[in-house]
Formats: structure tokens, sequence, C-alpha cells
């Protein structure tokens, strides 16, 4: 009988892989906020793609297949900024949600389409589905990824916001455009630059999904991308230090929920978790750490 | 229904007719095929009463829900569970309730409780939901389609689980399916032109301008989204009906797509535009459809995830919409408003005789006015900047007071403070004698106190007639009345030629006249004037000055004006207050105010002071 | 250097620009004086590429102006400090200079920098922690940092106390002295006309009356346009 101490522990680590899982997709879903004031539905999709470029090939190394997914993810989010979100950028809020319906719509199905509208199986590395030993605890070795690569990008994008200078203007931008605008900051380079970073952080988040369930579907963008927007949305519109805290509770919740749910509510996890959500809306609209809805913090 | 006055009874007609025409016409040529044509028929007659039902929340309030097929499927669950033969229920569905799993009703009593049940369940999910500000509510409803999906497909033995249900009765025919839509033509129909959904409207065009009418935004998008979500459930139901099998993924993820872009290739703001771009995307999906596989298929709701052609198709033509064609198809216009036939119609006299209008029209006015609108004491300060120091203000009943002073002095933020707007960091607002600081601005407008804008916030998408209508029915009244408000109000400010224009096209005198139109439709005792003759020449000065100088005395209201034009404050006000810095320089008559040395220092400087006196 | 021609500007749906000349040269300091509502801040924006405008024509040094970008404008060398100063908030001071200085070199900072001391001082506070009259340096330290053809500024001494005032005005004499071409937009009629070689006023979107200095010092339209009609 495992010591409950332990139990404990394990779950809060299950926990926090959850919400760092969680953490990079709002990440991403917030940088094309705090830059377009535009929240993406089809990041979904962002996320989606790099995964079936892992499943498409499945033959190649690893490293390689990895990296082919990270192309694919930049790849689209610029793509589809350029084509697609560019010419509603001064539209209204309602319009620009709805194109980015339509850019799911189409790479969802362009992918049923072309692979199979059934999921698919991915094999996983080998070493990616074995649990390492950390003192009493038994870790997957997924989650150390994952928790790693969270601290990485959360470093990482510290990095690139406060100590480059793509990083300020993208800063700069996301308070106030107009006058970055006047000062020389060109806009089209700023949201080019989100939307790849957006792109880049989906196909991570891709890639450790996929490792974390083994299969890929056209749909498996989804549930990512409603939770990007709720922790957006919890966190505080437009700060991304609210998005990370956001992601980290509602895959913390999620996780925990898991675990501890009697047996036959588990399969009502998620519909728990989504509707809590709105019960902060309602007591704070701002979310938890917001600022006025539109004002945008990074 | 033919919102009297607002529009020409020909128009009104014109406006249901062509949409229940080719409703008609729909299911005749269904009915006419063979019978799978016919089935496919039906089903687009079902989803239109879906789309019509998307219409209703989304084209007027401006605001996307993406959970409206989640009532789709409440509906579609409730009805067939009700009318599925008992046999069948306990096969599927062992946990239900002995009551429902026993019940085999016929189609219209379970199509009825089917509405119903999601009308509640719309109360249930909204009452929260429609707090939520403008931008959260898509991404809440998305939740809620999810958290519907995820516990249909999960309490299996409630709801069959990811294998749905089989066994429905399949009674719905193209018929039955087309004369529902023409019902639901005419209820979306008759809301859009009914008080509720001008108010809702006006919520779309400008928050703003309509909270500072006596609008609520919460129980306006609340009633919209009840009637939205019946709908929705009906179209579930007899969608059901037809195809004799449902799953939760039957009204998902691809069927809110489809929905959505049936009703933004239409155009989203009108009716006529739900049952066009119905027509015009189902008949491009079938195109689609027998291109890819190369037969018929059972209409567009998906009972799986139909990879292909279609749904690619259905995206790029929605992508395009967005991009090129905005408002749709219609460019969200009824029937009886696009151009050429517009101008073919004689436009309705908005008439009122004289007397009788102006003693309805001014309900507050009448009322024997004690007390005032005061303000004491009233400080704030914006990120540590002091914008308004200790201010106090007076407003008698029935006078105009300016309100003047330098650039950043604090004369909008008095006003934002006084209308509610703006909550002071000190001090208190009393409005007869009661303290109202903590009021919202739609509570103050009912009353009795209205404001303008120092940008017109004009309700561009609505006419001129409407526009300031919606003003009356913003504080509560009725439909008929409102319009003879409006009627008397245009005549009293020289815009009746324009009524039935669209605001957004008048020129900015107009545009102006009819923000204080708007202002005045709510019969205020108290008018809050911010720049109104900002951009408008001198003869349209002085028409102005005419105009608010004949609304004082007629319509017994109070003016407060902000103005920096000199020329209208002295003609119009008894007493001028000036603010310069967040403080009260001096309050006397005009002639003194202009001619005070300090005045003239705070907006010129020194020099011109000196020489004034000289 | 910059020129108007019958420009028409609509804001907000309402014109409030009918038709505005102008013309202004390099090396010289004009000023703009109008009572608000007159639609200074809509021409400038104009100029900027923030709000498109109507009819009409803006050049600058020959070129066309109408339909560029912002950041296009701002990089043929129009820098503005606007009204309100709007300098980033959560960014510091340093940070604020940093992002106006790109390319132009630590040369020209340490210059702004002599002149402006205080922001020395600040340089890694956050900006809105900075007092109304130091905002208004830093911000019109941005613009400078940009080396600009031509300075235009919107109402620098808004919200600011008189010695703050000062304080402005003496960099911008200094600027002027150096031979910098600007636009100086004020509701202050007095301080500007006396500043400036010459001036315009406007009022109710148009041009009342310009002039040199001395001419309008005389001119009762200058009192007429703010304050009504004569005493």
């Amino acid at each position: 009988m495992p010591d409950p101490m332990t139990e404990l522990a394990q779950s809060l680590i299950d926990a926090l892989a959850l919400g760092g899982l969680y953490a990079l997709i709002a990440i991403g879903v917030t940088l094309i906020y705090t830059v377009m004031g535009m929240m993406n539905f089809a990041q979904g999709e962002f996320i989606m793609l790099p995964a079936y470029a892992l499943y498409l090939l499945a033959g190649v190394p690893f490293g390689v297949a990895v990296c082919a997914a990270f192309a694919t993810g930049i790849g689209i989010a610029v793509l589809a900024e350029r084509v697609a979100f560019r010419p509603v950028r001064n539209a209204d809020l309602a319009a620009q949600l709805v194109t980015s319906l339509a850019v799911a719509t189409i790479l969802q199905n362009v992918v049923s389409a072309t692979v199979d509208a059934r999921a698919q199986s991915v094999a996983t590395p080998e070493l990616l589905s074995e649990s390492s030993q950390v003192g009493a605890l038994s870790i997957p070795n997924l989650e150390i990824l994952t928790l790693a690569l969270t601290v990485l990008v959360l470093g990482g994008l510290g990095w690139l916001l406060y100590r480059t200078r793509i990083g300020l203007e993208m800063r700069a931008a996301a308070e106030n455009f107009e006058m970055a605008r006047l000062l020389g900051v060109r806009a089209n380079r700023v949201i080019a630059i989100a939307f790849a970073i957006s792109g880049a952080l989906a196909a991570m988040v891709g890639v450790l999904l996929v490792m974390q369930t083994g299969q890929v579907s056209p749909t498996m963008g989804l549930t990512p991308v409603l939770v990007g927007f709720i922790a957006v949305v919890i966190g505080g519109f437009g700060r991304i230090f609210g998005a990370v805290v956001g992601g980290l509770v509602l895959g913390a919740l999620s996780s925990l929920l898991g675990t501890y749910l009697p047996d036959g509510l588990v399969p009502f996890r998620d519909a728990i978790v989504f509707s809590l959500p709105v019960a902060i809306l309602i007591l704070r609209p701002q979310g938890l750490l917001g600022a006025a809805t539109g004002e945008a913090r990074i | 229904m033919n919102g009297r006055g607002l529009r020409s009874p020909a128009s009104a007609a014109i406006s249901l007719v062509v949409p229940l025409v080719l409703v008609v016409l729909t299911a005749a040529v269904g009915a006419s095929g063979t019978p799978s044509f016919e089935e496919t028929v039906t089903m687009i007659l079902c989803n239109l009463i879906i789309v019509l039902g998307l219409q209703v929340f989304i084209g007027n309030s401006g605001v996307y829900s993406f959970g409206q097929l989640g009532f789709a499927a409440s509906g579609a669950y409730i009805a067939a569970l009700l009318t599925i033969p008992a046999i069948f229920t306990a096969l599927q569905t062992p946990a239900l309730p002995k009551l429902i799993a026993d019940a085999q009703l016929s189609p219209l009593p379970s199509t009825l409780i089917a509405a119903l049940a999601s009308g509640l369940l719309a109360v249930v999910v909204g009452w929260p939901l429609m707090r939520t500000s403008t931008l959260a509510i898509p991404i809440s409803t998305f939740a809620f389609l999810i958290v519907a999906y995820n516990v249909l497909a999960n309490w299996d033995a409630v709801t069959g689980g990811t294998s749905g249900l089989v066994s429905i009765p399949r009674t719905t025919d193209v018929a039955s399916a087309g004369l529902w839509a023409g019902v639901a033509v005419v209820i979306v129909l008759a809301f859009k032109w009914s008080a509720s959904g001008y108010r809702l409207q006006a919520t779309r065009e400008d928050e703003v301008a309509a909270r500072s009418i006596g609008i609520g935004l919460m129980r306006e998008r609340l009633l919209a989204f009840t009637i939205s979500a019946m709908l929705c459930g009906i179209g579930g139901a007899l969608a059901v009906h037809e195809s004799g099998t449902l799953a939760p993924n039957t009204f998902y993820f691809a069927a809110s797509v489809t929905t959505i872009t049936m009703l933004v290739v239409g155009g989203a703001r009108s009716v006529l535009g739900a049952v066009v771009g119905t027509l015009a995307v189902a008949t491009v999906n079938e195109l689609l459809r027998n291109l890819e596989e190369g037969g018929h298929v059972l209409g567009l709701i998906s009972i799986g995830e139909v990879p292909g052609l279609a749904a690619i198709g259905l995206g790029l033509i929605l992508l395009v919409t967005m991009v090129a064609l905005p408002d749709g198809l219609t460019g969200g216009r009824e029937a009886g408003e696009i151009g050429p036939i517009r101008r073919r119609l004689r436009s309705p006299v908005l008439s009122t005789s004289a007397a009788a209008a102006m003693d309805q029209a001014s309900p507050r006015s009448a009322r024997g006015s004690a007390g005032s609108l005061r303000a004491e004491g009233i400080s704030l300060a914006f990120s540590g900047l002091e914008v308004l120091r200790g201010v106090e203000l007076a407003l008698p009943p029935g006078e105009a007071l300016g309100l003047i002073g330098p650039n950043g002095a604090g004369k909008t933020t008095l006003v934002n403070v006084l209308s509610g707007f703006q909550a002071p960091d000190s001090g208190s607002v009393f409005l007869d004698g009661v303290d109202v600081t903590s009021w919202s601005p739609a509570r103050l407008a009912r009353a009795g106190l209205g404001r303008t804008f120092q940008a017109a916030l004009p309700f561009a998408g609505l006419t001129v007639a409407e526009s300031v209508a919606v003003g009356a029915m913003g504080v509560g009244v009725g439909r008929r009345r409102a319009v003879d408000v409006a009627a008397n109000v245009l005549e009293r400010l020289g815009l009746s030629e324009q009524a039935q224009s669209p605001a957004g096209l008048q020129p900015p005198g107009n545009q102006r006249l009819l923000g204080i139109a708007r202002a005045l439709a709510t019969g205020p005792r108290y008018l809050l004037l911010d720049e109104p003759a900002a951009g408008l020449n001198d003869e349209e000065c002085r028409d102005l000055v005419a105009i608010l100088r004949g609304v004082s005395e007629d319509f017994g209201c109070a003016i407060l004006l902000i103005e920096h034009d000199m020329n209208v404050v002295m003609d119009l006000c008894s007493r001028v207050q000036v603010l310069d810095d967040g403080e009260t320089v001096v309050v006397g008559t005009p002639e003194g105010v202009q001619a005070h040395p300090a005045v003239i220092e705070a907006y010129l400087g020194t020099s011109y002071a000196e020489g004034a006196h000289a | 250097m910059l020129e108007l021609r019958g420009l028409k500007v609509a804001y907000g749906g309402v014109e409030v620009l009918h038709g505005v000349e102008m013309s202004l040269n390099e090396g010289e300091v004009v000023g703009m004086v109008g009572p608000n509502g007159a639609g200074k801040s809509s021409l400038l924006r104009a100029i900027c590429g923030l709000t498109r405008a109507g009819a009409g024509e803006i050049s600058f040094e020959g070129r066309s102006l109408r339909g560029l970008a912002p950041e296009e404008i701002a990089r043929l060398g129009i820098a503005l400090v606007p009204e309100g100063r709007q300098i980033f908030g959560t960014l510091t001071v340093a940070e604020n200079l940093q992002l106006a200085a790109q390319g132009n070199g630590n040369e020209t900072t340490e210059q702004v920098l002599e002149r402006l001391p205080i922001l020395r001082e600040r340089a890694g506070q956050r900006a809105d922690r900075l007092s109304g009259g130091e905002q208004q340096q830093l911000a019109v330290a941005r613009a400078l940092l940009r080396k600009p053809r031509l300075l235009i500024l919107d109402e620098p001494s808004l919200g600011l106390a008189p010695k703050m005032i000062d304080v402005i005005y003496g960099l911008l004499e200094e600027l002027r002295t150096e031979g910098a071409t600007m636009l100086l937009v004020e509701q202050n009629a007095a301080r500007t006309i006396d500043f400036c070689q010459r001036s315009l006023v406007l009022a109710g979107g148009k041009v009342r009356a310009s002039g040199k200095r001395e001419e309008l010092q005389r001119n009762p339209e200058v009192l007429r346009a703010y304050m009504g009609r004569q005493l």
C-alpha cells in the first residue's frame, strides 16, 4: 500500500506537469491576444498539425521528426497570419474570432481528408514511456520533460521579452500599439513574430500530447484550445503571467480531479473543470489577476 | 408586427413574406423529388430553424455564442427520449427515469417540451454567462458546448453514451419541417422589431450609448439567448425525428461551424440573411458532397465527423466571406430594406398630432419637479493624476448651465461622474435629493437623466427613426408609444425627413442632433450635453441654439452644456461654470464670466487677459 | 518641408477639418493654437498616419504621406510627442528610450540625457512612476532620439505645473537655437504665439488667422476664436 504522503506528492507532480502543459497552451493564446486583440480558435490546429508531422514521419529518427514538427507549427502559424488574419486585422473582435474559426475548420478537415478522420496511433520513444525513480517517487519521464520544458519556455520567454529588441517592441506594442508605431516599430513584424512563437509553443504542446496519449486525431486540438482560452480568461486577459497562472490552475485542477474523483464521476471530469472558470468569471469578471478587459500587459 | 411608423406596411410585408415564400418554395421543391431528396430538404429546413435560432441572438446582439448547438442537442435528446418506444429506451438508456422512459409522445408535444427544456437550460446557463464581458461570452459558450458534449457522451445510462440513440420515430416530414421553419421566421422577425429586439440591437451598435438610454445589457442578452435556445431545441428535435438516430457529435463542433457559416454568409443581422445563407450554403454543400462521394447523403447534420471536400469548402467559404463580404449576401438587410425595393416604396409618414403627442411624449417633464441635480465635493484621480478636485455643481430644474474650461480641465470627466459612467474617488451626486453616486448609467437614464457624448456614438445600423425610438424603449416605453415619441422629437429637431435613412450615413451635424434626439426620447428632466456644437458651422450653431432653447422650454428639462463655442453658451445659458485644472474657477452669468480675467487667463494666458481689460 | 492643402479629416463619423492649408519650412518653429474641438489633434493624427485623411493633400519633403503606415511616416523623419504623453508605463525609462533610439547609437542617447539629466537618474524606474513633468520630458526625449527632421508636439504643457512648463519650453528654446524644425500645438495661445516665429489659429475646423508673432498678438481674431463675440 503506497504511503499517502508519497501518493500526495505523486499527485502534486502530476498536477504540476499537466498545469505546465496547459500553461504552455495558454501562453501561445495570450501572445497573439496581446499583440492583435484576437482570441485564436486555430491555436488548436497549430497544436494538431505538428502532432501529425510526428505521425507521418514515424520511421524517421525522433529528433528529426520533432524538428519537422516545430517547423510545421511555426510555418502554419505565420502562414495563417499572413493569409487569413492580416486582412481582418482592423475588423471587430467577432469578425476576427469567426475568421479564426474558419481557419481552424479548414485545417482540421484538410487533415481529415488527406490523412484520416479517425485517430491514429503514434509510437512513443521508449525513454519517454518509462518512469524514473526520484527518491521514493516514480515519476514518468514525460512529466519530467514537460516540467523541464515549461520552465525553459518561461525562462526563454522572459529572456526574449525583457532582454531583446524584439521583445521590447512586443511589450510596447502590447501596451500601446499606436504609440509603438509612431516610434517606428513595424506592426507586421511584431505580429508575425508573435505568431511564430505561438506556433513553436503549439508544436511543443502537440509533441507532448502525442507522447502522452499515443494518438493523433484531427479534432485533438479542440480541448486544448478551449483550455487555452479559459486559462487566459481566468488569468485576466492579456497578461502572460496571468495566463501561466490560469494554465497551472486548470491543469492542477484537472489532474487532481482525475486522481481523487469518485469513479462514477471520472468521465465528467472535463465537464467539471470547464464549468468552474465560469464561476470565477462571475465573481471577478476581470479574471483572477486581470487587468481590465482589453488592457494588454505582458 | 409592422413596427407602425418605423417602416411602411409595404416594406414590412415584403420583409416578412419573402423569407416565408422561400421556405414554402423549399418545402415544395423537397416534396416533389425522390424520397431521399425529400429527406435532404427536410434536414435543410431543420437546419434553418437552428440558424434562425442563431440569428436571433448573434444577429441582434452582435455577440457570438458558440454554444447554441448545445441547446439543439438538449432539445434533440429530450424529444427523442420522450418519443422512443418504451422497449427501446429500456435497452439503450436503462437509468432513465421511468416517467420519461415509458413516455411515447407524439411529435408536437415532444417538440414543445424540448423547446421548453432548452429554454430553461438556457436561463440557467445564460444567467451567469451573460454577466461576463462581451469578449468572454464566445469563450464561455464554447465551454458550454464542450461540457454538454462531455456530459452527453459519458452519461451512458441516460443518454446512450457515444453510440447515442437509435429507433427514434421518423415523424418529421418536409411539410412539418417547413411549417415549423415558417413559424420560426415569424418569431424571429417579430422579436427583431419588438422593443426588446431594438434594445438588444442598440447594445450591438454602441454599448456605451445603449447604457446611457437605460438599456440593461445582461437582461436583453439573456432574453434573446433563451429564445435562441428554444428555437435551436426545436430544430434539433425535428432533425432527429427525421434521421431516426442521434449521437453526441451530431450537434457538436462540425455542426456549429456549418450553422455559423450559414448565418454569416447570408448576413447575420437579418432574418432574410439566415434563410438565404442556409439555402445557399446547403446547396453548395450538397454539390460538394456529391462531387466527393458520388451519391446522396442524408442532409448536413453529420452522424459522425465526415471528412472531405465539403467541409473544407465550407471553411473556405466562411473565410472568404469574413475577409471580403463581412456583412454577408444580404448586407444585413431585410427584404423590404434592400435598396431598389426601398426606393420604390413610399416612406411612412411618421406623423403626430402635435399637442397629443407632446403630452404623451414627455411623461417625466410633466411631473412637478422638485429637487435638482447636484454634485458635491467630487474628486477623482487617474493613475495618480488629479482630474477633479472637490468640484461642486448645482443644476436646478429648467435651467441651462454652461460648463466651460480649457482642454483637460475635467469637464467630460465630471459629466461622466454625473451620468454614472465613472465613480468618483470621493464626493456625491444627488438627483432630486437621492444619493445616486453609485447608480449605473442605465438606472440614471430611467430616473430622468439623459446625456450625449463628444463623439456622436450613433446607432449606425439603425434608421434615424429607430435610433430615436429606441431611446424611449430603453427607459421602458412600449414600442407603439416610443414611435410617437420619436416622431415628436424628430419633428422638433428638424430631422423628420431623414426618418427612414440609416443613422450611420447622416452628415456629422445631423448625427450630433440625433444624439440629442435620442437622449430626449428618454424623457429626461436633466440633459447633459457634451460639446454638441463641435464641428458645426455658424449657421448650424444658430439652429442648434434655437433647438436647444425650444427643447428646454417645451420639454421642461434642465440642460448642462459643455461647450467651447462661446457663442452657443452665451445665447443659451443663464449661468456658466468655469472649470480649470479640475477646479471651479468661477460661476456666474455668461457676460460676467466672459470678461472675468481669471477665465481669459485660463484660456489664453496673461497678456490677453490684460489686453482685454485695456 | 511640410505642406497641407485642402485637408479634410473626419473623426468618429464627424468631419472635424473642413479644408486646412498650411506650410512649414525647414528650420521654422510654427505654432498652432485654437480652442478644443478646433481639430488640432485630428490634424496631427492625419499627418502622422494615425487617421485617414479625407480629401486634400499632405506632403513631406515633396513626398505624399497619404496611405502610409504610421511607422513608415515615422521613419521618414517625423516625430510626434502626442497629447497626454503616452509613454509606455510598464516599461522602464531606459526601455522607453531604448525603443526610440534603435540604430541611432549611444552618442545621441548621451546628448539627450545631457539635456534631461532627470531621466538618467530615473533610468531604471518604471515609467508610470514618473511625475507628469518627468513623463513629458521622457516623451520629448523619445522623439529627439529618433533624430527627427520634423518634431511635432501636441499640447506639451497640458496638465503640467508652471515650473515644469518652463523646463519644457526651455528645452524647446535650446532646440530652436540649434535649428530644429518644429510644429507646436497648444491650447494656451499666448505662450505659443510668443514662442513661435509664426502661428496659425485653428477654430471650428478651419484656419481663422495666421501670421507672424507681432501681428497675431494684436489680432482680435484670436480672442474672438476663443471667447466668442467681442466683449
